[in-house]
């Protein structure tokens, strides 16, 4: 049995109704040419050219990487080194946004004959597109679909709460979420697709299952589990599926992944924009929208009429494993998928009690390791200890610190020891770091 | 716009409502009943007795506080301490000796070993088992080994008492204080074994006191639920043979402070098998990394 606990989902807010909002354009957009360490593009902008809107402005500097777009129509004003939420200060363009903007086309036309390119072709699309994967490695998308493989699985789970972009997505785009998921299945030479989602968003699940049989796919499922943090994601989602298939069987892909695959082939959109769940309790209007790449925070949070009082924190991400930050003039990347402002009752700082060994974290975590002695190992600096007992397969999916009844900053501590042993690197790569 | 920075640190970023003090809440709230059972049946007596634990457990605390400069935590389970101590002394016991044990227990089971978190050996326990040595006379006549003891308490009596016993036990495994397979285990082996086996019956009372409420404490028991299964086993194994040499009571009271000492070790030895051992993450991590290489 897969351990989980079961967090409040606060997720009422931003789904009274499924649609995804298209707000104005922000005023100016940093849109960052680094998405990773192998990842990156180089710039083919200067400062006071004009762009218009899905315009490449970073070439892919090699094969690992994609291309960047710009996400808004108007007059690059600078290329140069900004502040990232990820990366402290990456290079990124900045672009000013115009009066042409919000006549540009967002679509580049239907292409109906998509299936009858070739598999290469559509790898290319997916590169020139700019397609990364919606997690926090940022993987590009013609890499992770280059593989062959029998299942393409869409992680539909959203397991943290807040968050309900990708919900909403499903319950406003279905087909085209089913549509995106058929062209990676065709892609990569799979067999099924199989949709895992939580109990807490049957009605997306009805929804597909309808499209699916009105589609009359055979090849197609949708698979409901427990909504248990952490068990939506990506690691863990392969431990619940374990037991039907195996690890070379299965390629996981986000919900908004497949919408932008299908935007990106059929539209000939590139990846400008994401749906990203704007909430929290100090937003005014909590909501889901669209939201263009490189837009600033504050932007971003004028989208849900501003802060109704000062957060104790500002997240990128969800709040089990969302980054807090400290300025506004960040901008929103592909891996984001939440904004949330949350009070200071809710995010009171962890402290560094005595451990009172009551098992909680032990009872709570999902890939059974003792939390509970390697934090004890890492007051004490003892990697081998903390080895022992199992930190080298810790995913920091963050169950051990929420429980923890004495408000011990576990995860701090397991990555404090871990960053001692052998196992860095891998431990980095898995994170996606 | 942003008058006061915004706090950045690692995630987690939201806690549960859970802590020391709402756990404390809990595990009193599920000796109330014998609180309330123990006023009843020792009136005063047993205020005095209470107030020597509780004035022990301020001291200790002011030391610790004062002298010890330990400033990070309140020791919430001191208050457990209080309670529990206070229902399996008798009342007979003078209010210096109690507030001596208590004091003593106290600190040899746990200031001794570096304060909160790390107590070897249960606090209430040992101030009984240095009670035993004072006055060994003394040690019945709690409202643990009422049932058995005194010729008052038969009839209807036993099955009040005893059902408060279990009341409050059936509350600590209601707000999950305790797995309840420990009790089950003890409980169990103890009272079958020592009625089909050894002919007389382990005082039951005891026994539910010592399964629901000794064993439910997280400092001086194991960690993982493994390691809390073979505890209780070994410690009823322990009660069993130890209870031929000793009075009730006392044989499941040196039984789990020997137990206690031994936990380190079943600590150290029982260790979870990380995501079942058979397919670790880091493996599988690594080797999709390599297939994408």
């Amino acid at each position: 049995m897969i351990k989980g606990i079961r967090l409040e989902g606060k997720k009422d807010a931003t789904i009274l109704v499924w649609t995804i909002k298209r707000p104005e354009p922000p005023k100016k957009v940093r849109i960052p040419l680094v998405f990773n360490a192998d990842n990156y593009a180089i710039p083919c902008v200067e400062k006071d050219s004009r762009v218009k809107i899905g315009d490449t402005i970073g070439e892919p500097a090699n094969a690992q990487s994609v291309s960047v777009h710009a996400s808004v129509s108007g007059t690059v004003s600078a290329v140069s080194v900004f502040p990232h939420p990820v990366l402290g200060g990456v290079q990124s363009v900045e672009i000013e946004t115009d009066k042409d903007d919000k006549s540009a086309p967002f679509i580049w036309g239907e292409r109906k004959d998509w299936d009858k390119t070739s598999r290469e072709e559509l790898l290319q699309t997916f590169q020139n597109s700019g397609l990364v994967d919606f997690e926090s490695g940022m993987k590009p998308i013609h890499i992770k679909a280059a593989a062959r493989t029998k299942t393409i699985v869409l992680n539909a789970c959203e397991p943290e709460p807040y968050q309900t972009s990708e919900h909403a997505l499903m319950m406003s785009h279905p087909l085209e979420v089913l549509k995106g998921a058929d062209i990676l299945r065709w892609v990569m030479d799979a067999e099924e697709i199989l949709i895992v989602t939580q109990d807490n968003k049957l009605e997306a699940a009805e929804t597909l299952k309808s499209k699916i049989y009105f589609l009359k796919w055979k090849h197609a499922e949708v698979r409901v589990i427990p909504s248990e943090y952490p068990l939506g994601k990506e690691v863990m989602l392969r431990r619940v599926l374990g037991a039907d298939y195996s690890a070379a069987e299965l390629e996981i892909f986000h919900v908004a992944s497949a919408f932008a695959v299908y935007e990106a082939v059929v539209f000939q959109k590139p990846l400008i924009e994401r749906a990203v769940t704007i909430g929290g309790e100090c937003l005014i209007e909590p909501k889901n929208a669209w939201v263009r790449l490189g837009t600033d925070l504050e932007s971003a949070v004028k989208i849900g009429k501003g802060f109704l009082r000062q957060p104790g924190k500002l997240i990128l991400g969800g709040p089990m494993t969302g980054l807090a930050q400290e300025r506004l003039d960040v901008p929103i990347l592909a891996s984001t998928g939440a904004l949330l402002g949350l009070p200071e009752e809710l995010t009171q700082p962890a402290e560094l009690n005595p451990c009172i060994r009551c098992g909680k974290c032990v009872e709570s975590c999902p890939v059974d390791i003792h939390p509970a002695m390697i934090s004890i190992a890492a007051e004490n600096n003892q990697w081998e200890a903390a080895k022992y007992y199992g930190v080298n397969s810790c995913i920091e999916c963050g169950n051990c610190s929420y429980v923890c009844p004495v408000k011990r900053p576990m995860v701090e501590l397991i990555r404090q020891i871990a960053s001692q042993g052998p196992a860095k690197r891998s431990r980095r790569r898995k994170l996606g770091l | 716009m942003n008058p006061k920075p915004f706090t950045v640190s690692l995630p987690p970023h939201i806690r549960s409502a859970e802590s020391m003090m709402s756990r404390t809440g809990q595990i009193a709230a599920s000796l109330s009943p014998l609180i309330v059972l123990a006023a009843v049946l020792f009136h005063i007596e047993y205020l005095k007795i209470f107030s020597a634990c509780a004035l022990a457990a301020v001291f200790v605390q002011a030391f610790s506080y004062y002298i010890l400069k330990n400033k990070k935590l309140f020791d919430f389970s001191d208050i457990s301490f209080v309670l529990l101590l206070s229902l399996i002394l008798s009342p007979k016991i003078p209010f210096l000796a109690a507030f001596t044990a208590a004091l003593a227990g106290l600190f040899f089971s746990k200031k001794c070993f570096g304060g909160s978190g790390a107590a070897l050996f249960h606090p209430a326990l040992l101030a009984y088992a240095l009670i035993s040595f004072y006055a060994p006379d003394l040690t019945s006549g709690n409202l643990a080994s009422l049932i058995r003891f005194e010729k008052f308490y038969q009839g209807a009596w036993i099955f009040v008492i005893g059902g408060i016993f279990f009341i409050s036990g059936i509350l600590m495994l209601i707000q999950r204080l305790e797995y309840w397979e420990v009790p089950l285990i003890y409980f169990g082996a103890v009272y079958v074994c020592s009625r089909f086996w050894l002919g007389e019956a382990y005082p039951w009372a005891w026994l539910c006191f010592i399964s629901f409420f000794i064993l439910s404490d997280d400092e001086t028991t194991p960690v993982t639920r493994n390691g809390m299964r073979i505890f209780a086993a070994a410690a009823a194994l322990l009660t069993l043979a130890v209870s031929r040499a000793v009075p009730p009571g006392l044989s499941a009271v040196f039984s789990v402070l020997i137990m206690n000492g031994l936990n380190p070790a079943i600590d150290a030895l029982i260790v979870p098998a990380a995501i079942g051992s058979q397919v670790p993450v880091r493996n599988l991590i690594e080797s999709e990394s390599h297939v994408r290489e």
